[in-house]
């Protein structure tokens, strides 16, 4: 099918089966590795993107589901070379380890803040609980969230 | 102390999706490959037919034992593939080579394999009976399933057991689990005009050269190691990523196409090495003012079906068993049994985290039994300065009195607190102690070799194959250089680890990255200065401080980069290697006694749980974990190991457990494997303390393991100060929590 989707905010027009997944989509034809494959049964979060304004698993969105749609990765959070707050507050915080689960996490914890400016710790929380990390024990990355969440307001 | 820390050099590119993890790479002509698994715990292979794979447009081609090209198995080790007899399920028996990963997916799922299922021994105990079912490597000589047996013999249990007041038995097990790293094992195998190059993520580059040069029948010059960013390891990436780049290989030296192999997150859980399940028997005499007169323990740990690092784990785990704690009399015996399950490797703290589970429980029993305090009778036994340990080892450097002390004045057990209508919850403690790196009875030798080299325009790079897992330790090994240099951090860089380049700095493993490889660090850059000296002619005391090399009184001479161009302008190299060799430690197996570990760290930690009778389910409210780690590098990332560590070890109290059906494991995918989430952790204190410098030039003590060991007993502690029910299995899942909640209750 002939599918065309907005991508960090450009066009994007290509010629795609519809069953394709949206990770597949990203990394093997986009050759955009940013979003992460781990466990393929979106349980992870590892490949979480937004789709209009939603976090999604990117393994079980299918290419058939885009059209016309919005679509944010973590390569497209950053602007001419500079980190976003959110990204600044992961690197304060330190809230990066290995950094695998980072682009999920950052992406879920994006959707939150989109939706909700001046979340509370709960809510965080809840808004990472499909993001697993192995490394961290999630208290930074819960702070940098909620860093993030007050410079935003500021 | 400065809390403050500095922002590690790896992270901008992981924020930002750039960082290249394994699987990230793609290669001109590359191939994918997908392996096949053998679906019985042991099994004859009769025939492996391809010809309906080979139907599937892309397949390339089907590659089984007989096609690799060097040595396939060692003895008792992990095949690179099955080739008579699979031992445990998941083992893989053959290669789907193809042109993109979803036909060799499809080829994989259509290879036929005729297998003649033969009799299996799962139960480690059955596999040590004096008649076992199955005797796993009787071809090699074995006459039984001993992967191997540690014990540590000191005075005389039954005498100390005579003296006793009160003698108490227990048996605790512990479960199978895995390193569940986010980033899938993976690697990348490019043919080279002679020899090969493999990018893959691992813990131990030299390791990993040494086997894919086994496996590929290359001389260890023709094979090259290259790390892209590594996405965890928690003790994997090591035995399982030798398998995966020798399969890799394979297909590409046979084809002349690079290839990958990115296991999928199901073949991760099926055929990747686990943590050992262990039963432990405690028997422990004492007196009734708290004396610990005796401890006797028995352990039985399962291995699986392959070798792999089962020593080291049973050896640390037999030497830590007795505890932090000065007995006089102390008898351990922990064997491990080959079974045809999936085989158990070093995860994150090797036996520590098992025999700390069965310790401090045990010492919590003992205190109910004696109607003490727990902390009071921790503090009755522990080992002090100059104490004489189980190994007969004299301590120094010990600091546990002071790890509990501040447990105390920031986790008081007694603190009451406000429990909500039909819960119960309380607070448990425990400590522990930890031997520093491999220790004496690892077969590597504990040292680790780095060159620094500066450059002409003043920047400097290190070479080092210590591995940047996500721990950090690549930019503490740039701050320790850039320390003794006097140079910004931003002027020092630890160059990507690639075995072309680096020297063999060992194993990323035994919280030993910092240590040895950051003391390789600092013997490198001191050499370094003083070749840089030689530029400074005529001039005495020359200190290097903010990018300047100055007289002792401050006055700057010249930078650092004018020091590098002048030596480089007379001929002199202006780089310099640093070769960290461990202090010496030595095993007596006769004896069972000897100097284990060149340092120990201690740490200690408290759990606040709550519980609902009702469902069984168990809330760890408050979880606050402090461990002595020396001199500290950068604090933020110290408490990030902590942290990360214990949220770990919350996983294997509460819900992580790989179960099996008749020697198939259940668990597939994290579905069914539950890690911890962010909604799992509540509060979590990680406190890295700074009270004894470790017995190395920089001080410092590892911080990557002992967090993993404490969470466990700390929590079936409190448990049992809420209900009265104490837990001995792990994890403690619903079911378990109501049964013993309702036996409590009879």
């Amino acid at each position: 099918m002939k599918l065309e989707f907005i991508l960090n905010d450009k066009p994007v027009s290509l010629e795609v089966e519809p069953d394709m997944t949206l990770l597949d989509l990203l990394r093997e034809r986009l050759q955009m590795t940013g979003t992460k494959r781990s466990c393929g049964v979106g349980e992870c979060g590892a490949c979480t993107v937004i789709v209009d304004g939603e976090p999604v698993n990117a393994c079980l969105y299918l290419a058939g589901q885009l059209p016309g749609r919005w679509v944010y990765t973590v390569e497209g959070l950053s602007k001419d070379g500079k980190l976003s707050a959110l990204q600044q507050a992961f690197l304060d915080h330190h809230a990066v380890q290995c950094g695998f689960c980072t682009p999920g996490m950052l992406m879920s914890a994006k959707a939150l803040l989109l939706k909700n400016p001046h979340p509370t710790e709960a809510e965080i929380r809840r808004a990472l609980s499909g993001n697993l990390c192995r490394c961290t024990g999630y208290e930074a990355i819960v702070e940098a969230v909620g860093a993030a969440a007050e410079r935003g307001s500021s | 102390m400065d809390q403050k820390g500095f922002i590690r050099a790896d992270v901008r590119e992981k924020v930002t999706g750039e960082a290249r993890y394994g699987d990230d790479l793609v290669f001109s002509r590359m191939l994918y490959a997908r392996a096949v698994h053998c679906p019985h715990p042991r099994a004859r292979i009769l025939k492996i037919d391809g010809k309906k794979a080979m139907e599937i447009p892309g397949v390339v081609g089907i590659y089984t034992a007989g096609d690799v090209p060097g040595l396939n198995q060692g003895p008792q080790d992990k095949p690179m593939l099955a080739s008579e007899i699979a031992n445990s399920a998941g083992d893989g028996v053959a290669v789907v080579a193809a042109e993109t990963q979803e036909a060799a997916d499809r080829g994989a799922a259509l290879v036929e394999v005729a297998y003649e299922p033969l009799p299996a021994v799962l139960d480690p105990e059955e596999a040590l009976a004096s008649r076992p079912p199955v005797v796993l490597y009787q071809e090699d000589g074995l006459t039984d399933n001993v992967a191997c047996r540690h014990r540590v013999v000191k005075g005389d249990v039954e005498k100390g057991f005579r003296e006793a007041e009160v003698i108490l038995e227990r048996t605790y097990r512990t479960q199978r689990i895995q390193h569940s790293a986010i980033e899938a094992d993976t690697a990348v195998a490019v043919p080279e005009k002679d020899g090969i190059t493999v990018y893959c993520p691992c813990k131990f580059p030299y390791h990993i050269k040494a086997r894919v040069a086994q496996g590929c029948g290359l001389a260890q010059n023709q094979v090259r190691i290259v790390q892209p960013a590594i996405g965890g390891s928690f003790g994997g990436k090591d035995i399982d990523i030798v398998v995966i780049a020798v399969r890799a290989a394979t297909v590409a030296l046979r084809t002349g196409r690079p290839c990958k192999m990115t296991w999928s997150r199901e073949e991760c859980m099926q055929e990747g090495s686990k943590r050992h399940p262990f039963r432990l028997t405690y028997r422990v005499g004492a007196m009734r003012d708290g004396r610990i007169t005796a401890i006797k323990i028995d352990g039985v740990a399962d291995a699986g079906a392959y070798r792999s690092r089962s020593l080291a784990t049973i050896w640390r785990a037999a030497v830590e068993a007795a505890g932090p704690y000065e007995i006089p009399n102390v008898e351990t015996d922990i064997r491990a049994a080959f079974t045809n399950n999936v085989y158990s490797d070093a995860v994150r703290g090797f036996g520590s985290p098992q025999v700390d589970f069965a310790s401090e429980s045990l010492i919590d029993e003992l205190a109910r039994e004696l109607n003490m305090d727990p902390l009071a009778l921790r503090r009755r036994n522990i080992v002090h300065e100059g104490s004489v340990n189980a190994t007969g080892q004299v301590l120094t450097g010990v600091s546990i009195d002071r790890c509990l002390d501040r447990l105390e004045e920031l986790f008081p057990l007694g603190e009451p607190s406000v429990t909500p209508e039909g819960k119960l919850r309380a607070r448990g403690i425990a400590c522990l102690h930890r031997g520093e790196s491999y220790g004496a009875a690892a077969r590597d030798a504990d040292v680790a070799g780095t060159d620094v080299r500066a450059f002409a325009d003043g920047s400097v790079g290190i070479y080092t194959s210590i591995s940047e897992v996500g721990q950090g330790t690549h930019t503490a090994m740039a701050k320790i250089c850039a320390d003794v240099l006097g140079l910004p951090l931003e002027q020092v860089r630890v160059c990507p680890v690639d075995t072309a380049f680096v020297p063999d700095s060992g194993a990323t493993a035994g919280s030993r990255g910092t240590i040895s490889g950051g003391n390789a660090v600092r013997i490198a850059a001191e050499s370094l200065r003083d070749i840089l000296r030689g530029a400074a002619e005529g001039e005495e005391d020359v200190i290097f401080q903010d990018g300047w090399l100055c007289r002792k009184d401050g006055r700057r001479l010249m930078t650092f980069r004018e020091a590098v161009q002048i030596c480089q302008s007379r001929g002199v190299r202006t780089d310099a290697a640093g070769q960290w060799v461990a202090p010496r430690t030595g095993w007596d197996f006769e004896k069972h006694q000897g100097k284990t570990y060149y340092s120990f760290s201690y740490g200690a930690a408290g759990a606040e749980v709550e519980i609902d009778p009702v469902t069984g389910k168990v809330e760890v409210l408050d979880l606050l974990c402090l461990h002595d780690i020396g001199k500290i590098v950068n604090y933020p990332e110290a408490c990030g190991q902590i942290a990360g560590g214990v949220a770990m070890a919350l996983g294997y109290t509460l819900t992580e457990e790989l179960e099996s059906r008749d020697g198939v494991l259940k668990n597939k995918n994290f579905d069914t494997y539950l890690l911890p989430t962010a909604m799992d952790i509540h509060r979590l204190r990680a406190i890295p303390l700074e009270e004894t410098a470790a017995e190395n030039p920089l001080g410092v003590h590892g911080v990557g393991e002992a967090s993993t060991a404490l969470v466990a007993p700390a929590v079936a502690n409190a448990i049992a100060r809420a209900s009265g029910a104490r837990l001995r299995t792990l994890p403690f899942s619903l079911e378990r929590v109501r049964s013993a909640l309702e036996k409590e209750e009879r």
